[in-house]
């Protein structure tokens, strides 16, 4: 795990702008007052994991499944603990890890021709879109497995 | 173009119709609330479901898709009644979708008068969180900020900000005789020119990244992610419409892109 001063300098950079793009993005989604806290911190934690996994593993794919594991994990707990739909916090959470340079160049180059650099691009773009897929359906089903667990043991709860 | 004000019900109105009826209508007025605001099908037929069992139907049958929503309820003593309703914009206001969801959690825990919830209805349509130089705000900080965070400079990050002010003018700006698909490839085409013009002039360095700033902005990111819930959750014609009008939307944008940057000869990538 070696990452040097210049890449170091990225990842702050990256941190640094997904908190203000989440914000910018639960503005304009507008996201409840009172969960705009909640909505930046889950941007800006999801985007730690990811830059976490990408140091540590270097593989997209496996960045994109765990950090939108986490992000949806996330979500549910603080839907759960707030009262409030999960898409409130998901929807603003999952946009740093939305692959954006990897869609614009995957358009471009099947506009403006080019294979080489199409498939140079379209891989991980693909990959990433898996792995979120693959992440958020996982963590759909821890969570509706802990559900029904919680429903053994609390009253059976009609409004939820 | 119809206006999709019309869908919704005139403010005062003396309901008749029978009891059947007006539950069947609240019941709707909270799906429509709900799907127009970035829920997804499964919520939104829960949430009628719950609705008019909260008032004592008997026997309901939902059908949603993400245009319409389609009810049925028989009432034990026999009346029933059956009503669609009409979906056309989506909205993404979050702040609503909260109100509905918390609204008919109440109804099923505390069953008030049809005619309170119509009123905490009627307050929830009108409910505005944020003055629009928030939004504003909100549009500049989201476009900035990405075009840095894909590996920009902080004078790309300013050219995107300037480019998402044009962006929520468009946005607010009611065009009435331009449809969706065309508006959506006319504020792409426009933000493209901006964008290669930045360049131009000297305020931006990378074409690509002003490009993908404003671009997050207008990927339907929102009901993307709600038909891969749908998808994901057994709701698979809704799921799929929503996919082809998102992947719609995305050709539309990469068309509009398309022209500005083959005008003014961007050179990219």
């Amino acid at each position: 795990m070696n990452i040097t001063n210049e890449e170091l300098m990225g990842i702050i950079i990256r941190l640094i702008t997904s908190i203000t793009g989440t914000i910018g993005f639960s503005l304009m989604f507008k996201v409840p007052r009172k969960r705009l806290f909640w909505a930046a911190l889950g941007g800006l934690t999801t985007s730690a994991v990811y830059e976490l996994t990408a140091v540590l593993g270097g593989d997209p794919m496996l960045s994109a499944f765990m950090s939108s594991l986490f992000m949806a994990l996330y979500s549910e707990f603080f839907a759960r603990i707030l009262h409030a739909p999960a898409v409130i916090f998901l929807f603003p959470c999952a946009i740093p890890i939305v692959p954006g340079r990897g869609l614009y160049y995957t358009i471009y180059y099947t506009l403006f021709y080019n294979q080489e650099k199409l498939l140079f691009y379209a891989k991980p773009t693909l990959s990433i879109a898996l792995g979120i897929a693959v992440g958020v359906s996982f963590a759909s089903i821890i969570v509706s497995v802990l559900m029904h667990i919680s429903k053994r043991f609390h009253e059976k709860k009609q409004c939820e | 173009m119809t206006n999709p004000e019309t869908t919704a019900l005139p403010k005062l109105t003396p309901y008749t119709g029978s009891f059947a009826d007006n539950v069947l209508r609240i019941a709707l007025d909270i799906g429509e609330g709900l799907l127009k605001n970035g829920a997804d099908v499964h919520r939104v037929e829960v949430a009628i479901e719950k609705v008019c069992r909260t008032y004592g139907a008997a026997h309901i049958d939902v059908f949603t898709i993400h245009s319409l929503i389609l009810v049925a309820i028989y009432m034990p003593d026999g009346t029933h009644s059956t009503q669609s309703r009409r979906i056309f914009d989506i909205a993404n206001h979050l702040t609503r979708l909260e109100l509905y969801n918390a609204l008919s959690r109440r109804i099923c825990e505390e069953k008030p008068s049809i005619d309170e919830v119509d009123e905490q209805i009627r307050r929830i349509k009108h409910e505005r969180v944020y003055p629009f130089y928030l939004i504003l705000l909100g549009y500049i900080l989201a476009a900035g900020s990405f075009a840095v965070f894909f590996g920009g400079t902080l004078r790309d990050g300013i050219s995107a900000a300037l480019i998402a002010i044009v962006m929520y003018l468009f946005d607010e700006v009611k065009i009435d005789y331009f449809n969706k698909m065309a508006k959506t490839t006319l504020v792409s085409f426009v933000s493209g020119i901006l964008a290669c013009l930045c360049v131009r002039i000297g305020l931006g360095e990378n074409l690509d990244m002003i490009i993908i700033g404003t671009i997050m902005i207008l990927i339907p990111g929102l009901s993307l992610g709600n038909a891969m819930r749908d998808l994901l959750g057994g709701d698979t014609l809704a799921g799929t419409l929503k996919i082809v009008q998102a992947v719609i939307i995305a050709v539309m944008i990469a068309i509009g892109y398309a022209l500005a940057i083959l005008l003014l000869g961007g050179v990219a990538g």
